[in-house]
């Protein structure tokens, strides 16, 4: 017979199992349970629930939504989904971030119209922040940190490259313009430092998550492959450009032979 | 999926025993000495990468002899090449588990 404390165990577990798969994973377990108990090992009965939760938590893990998102051009099931509810973020195409950066920069300088001091300013200090954005991209860059990521056959290039500096130029004027409006003299350059490196980083960083084509945000990240594997196969993040230009591979860890992010373009 | 060279020992195990005739998940972990916890996230691992296929039994056949419908597990023509690959690599792979017994109806 089996105990009360056994099906609790494996009820318990299945709480953890996706609803969709819950029924059948109870049911093979039920069953294991019933020969474990008719073959005479009673003993270790216990036990034998207690590892439902590993194989719980591995149907958790690997529930099918994953799959589902992978943005496969598989037929969809016959089931209409139910509407996806996602806030796209302001920033998500390129006109929108920049005209939120350019109501930051109006912001900063009404800010700085309204602040007594005068020294340094604004402009003289965003002159001076802009050979430093340049070294520290350059930084970001060999250190590996924010590597520009391979593009093959695509021409955007000039409105890739037009639209990360009018971020920056942006940033750097929202920055120069805010330390300017900085009551305490010593704090000015300092905050100005530190956030022109958080700046030029947030540029890069939001460039790589961007479509090369359209520059909108890529969406839908699905994560790939197996990280014990990483000699064998790759491993990392699937991003998909939601207009249907292509799919940007986001390697987890750098490998030799796929050490920057790649892009594969649905467009010929 | 092509090709498991980095197929566990487990998982060889797994198929090894699959292939000997053991062919529901218990049997599995009495012919291997695996705990649960370990066999049945293997099974699913591994029909996951299509080397093994389950399938319920018939519920007239468990009618018939007083016992809940098993569970089946069967390898696969991709599962089959894996174990020849994992047998080449874990040599004593055969000789841990038993020669294949009856299959089921």
């Amino acid at each position: 017979m089996m105990t009360r404390l056994d099906i609790l165990i494996l009820r318990a577990a299945a709480r953890l199992v996706p609803a969709g798969e819950r029924r059948e994973w109870l049911a093979e377990w039920l069953t294991e349970l019933w020969y474990a108990l008719h073959e005479g090992r009673r003993a270790g009965v216990t036990a034998f629930c207690l590892g439902a939760f590993r194989d719980a938590l591995w149907k958790r893990r690997n529930a099918p939504i994953a799959r589902y998102s992978s943005l496969s051009l598989r037929a969809r099931p016959s089931v209409p989904e139910p509407p996806e509810i996602r806030c796209a973020p302001v920033i998500e195409s390129p006109l929108c971030c920049l005209g939120a950066l350019g109501c930051l920069a109006t912001l900063a300088l009404f800010l700085s119209w309204l602040s007594p001091v005068s020294l340094p300013s604004g402009g003289r200090l965003f002159l001076a922040l802009l050979p430093l954005s340049v070294i520290y991209s350059l930084v970001l860059v060999f250190t590996g940190n924010a590597l520009p990521g391979e593009y093959p056959r695509h021409r955007n290039w000039a409105g890739r490259w037009s639209f990360f500096l009018a971020k920056v130029t942006l940033l750097l004027l929202v920055i120069a313009l805010s330390a300017s409006a900085v009551p305490i003299a010593e704090f000015r350059i300092d905050a100005a430092l530190i956030s022109t490196a958080g700046a030029v980083r947030w540029a890069m960083m939001d460039q790589r998550r961007r479509c090369p084509v359209c520059l909108r945000m890529l969406d839908n990240p699905v994560r790939m492959g197996n990280h014990s594997r990483i000699l064998l196969e790759w491993n990392g993040t699937e991003l998909l450009c939601l207009r249907g230009h292509g799919v940007m591979h986001v390697p987890e860890r750098p490998a030799i032979w796929f050490s920057r992010q790649r892009w594969l373009s649905f467009v010929p | 999926m092509a090709g498991h060279p980095g197929l566990s020992h487990t998982a060889a195990m797994i198929l090894q025993a699959l292939d000997a005739g053991c062919l529901y998940g218990f049997s599995l972990m009495e012919a291997t000495g695996l705990p649960s916890g370990t066999v049945y996230p293997a099974l699913r691992r591994l029909e996951r990468d299509e080397l093994i296929r389950s399938s319920w039994e018939k519920q007239s056949i468990a009618d018939a002899e007083q016992r809940p419908p098993r569970r089946y597990y069967k390898l696969t023509a991709a599962g089959r090449n894996a174990l020849t690959a994992s047998r080449k690599r874990y040599p004593l792979l055969t000789r841990m588990l038993p020669e294949r017994e009856t299959e089921p109806a």
